[in-house]
């Protein structure tokens, strides 16, 4: 496996990305070693109880119901200790921006976004779910995506 | 979004665009107000009301969009001519003073509601784009390093 390291001035966050055509057992644990400098949140299963640790780039959505915050990923679901707010102070730049209240989206997991008559935007996943950006979060959501598209461009 | 912040800009923003559209149809079309004062005060009093109506927008999010720019345009026309008629047991109002205000406050209303709409789809389209270009991203620092 080659390793090129690159100096680029001006990030706001230094970043890793690994490449990969096949995945073989060196590549795997090259990447197994650098999701553990990863923030992981712990997520627990409503009916088993059980608790896992999850990566934010699993996760689609987070959704607050009656007080309780729960991550939604691709197959599952999981309830966190976390509330919204304090889930966007540290993965905020990550990726999640919040549509609503009660809603936090995951961008990278978004398809496509199409606009309602009633002037809120429709999100369509890339798993074919459907959320609602509430109308006043639109602006706050736009300003989001600009701020990311030029967060590593300045 | 009109808010507490940002009522005074708008309101001032608004009322320029007023008089600067009043003088320059009365420049192009040879036509002298003889009610100058009272007809620049009157477009103030019709500004406030239009931006005060419009930023009640926040408090009416779960109502479908349409009805409320229906029932805000309906509030806004009731207010004005409401006024034009307690104005008219001061001070004479000529017969198509009704219909002039009338036109005066739904031309503009209709055309910022057209301008709205089509922002917001424009805005849609941006964001679609945006969200690709970001997404996209992981690879486009590969033509853009230095090796150490």
């Amino acid at each position: 496996m080659k390793v090129n390291i690159y100096k680029k001035d001006g990030l706001n966050e230094n970043y890793i990305s690994l490449y990969y055509d096949k995945i073989d057992k060196e590549t795997e644990m090259a990447k197994a070693f650098l999701l553990s400098f990863q923030k992981k949140i712990i997520g627990k299963d409503r009916i088993s109880e059980k608790e896992r640790m999850i990566l934010p780039g699993e996760i689609l959505y987070l959704e607050m119901v009656d007080r309780k915050c729960f991550l939604y990923l691709k197959d599952s679901e999981w309830q966190t200790d976390a509330t919204l707010q304090r889930f966007l102070e540290q993965f905020e730049n990550q990726g999640f921006v919040r549509i609503s209240k009660s809603m936090v989206v995951n961008i990278f997991h978004i398809r496509e976004l199409k606009a309602e008559a009633n002037m809120r935007i429709n999100v369509i996943l890339k798993n074919g779910e459907m959320l609602t950006v509430n109308r006043s979060y639109r602006s706050s959501f736009y300003k989001y995506l600009k701020q990311l598209q030029w967060r590593d461009l300045k | 979004m009109i808010s507490k912040k940002n009522f005074l800009p708008t309101l001032c923003v608004v009322y320029t665009i007023l008089v600067l559209t009043k003088l320059i149809l009365e420049a192009v079309m040879g036509h002298t107000d003889t009610c100058y004062t009272q007809n620049l005060l009157c477009m103030f009093v019709v500004s406030f009301a239009a931006v005060s109506v419009l930023s009640l927008h926040s408090f009416l999010q779960n109502i479908p969009l349409l009805f409320v720019i229906i029932g805000q345009y309906l509030l806004l026309i009731a207010f004005v001519e409401g006024g034009l008629l307690l104005i008219s047991l001061f001070f004479p109002v000529s017969p198509e003073g009704y219909l002039e205000m009338f036109l005066s406050v739904s031309i503009p209303y209709g055309i910022g509601a057209v301008i709205y709409y089509i922002e917001y789809f424009r805005q849609i389209k941006k964001m679609n784009d945006l969200l690709q270009e970001i997404q996209n991203r992981d690879t486009s620092h590969l033509s853009d390093h230095t090796s150490c």
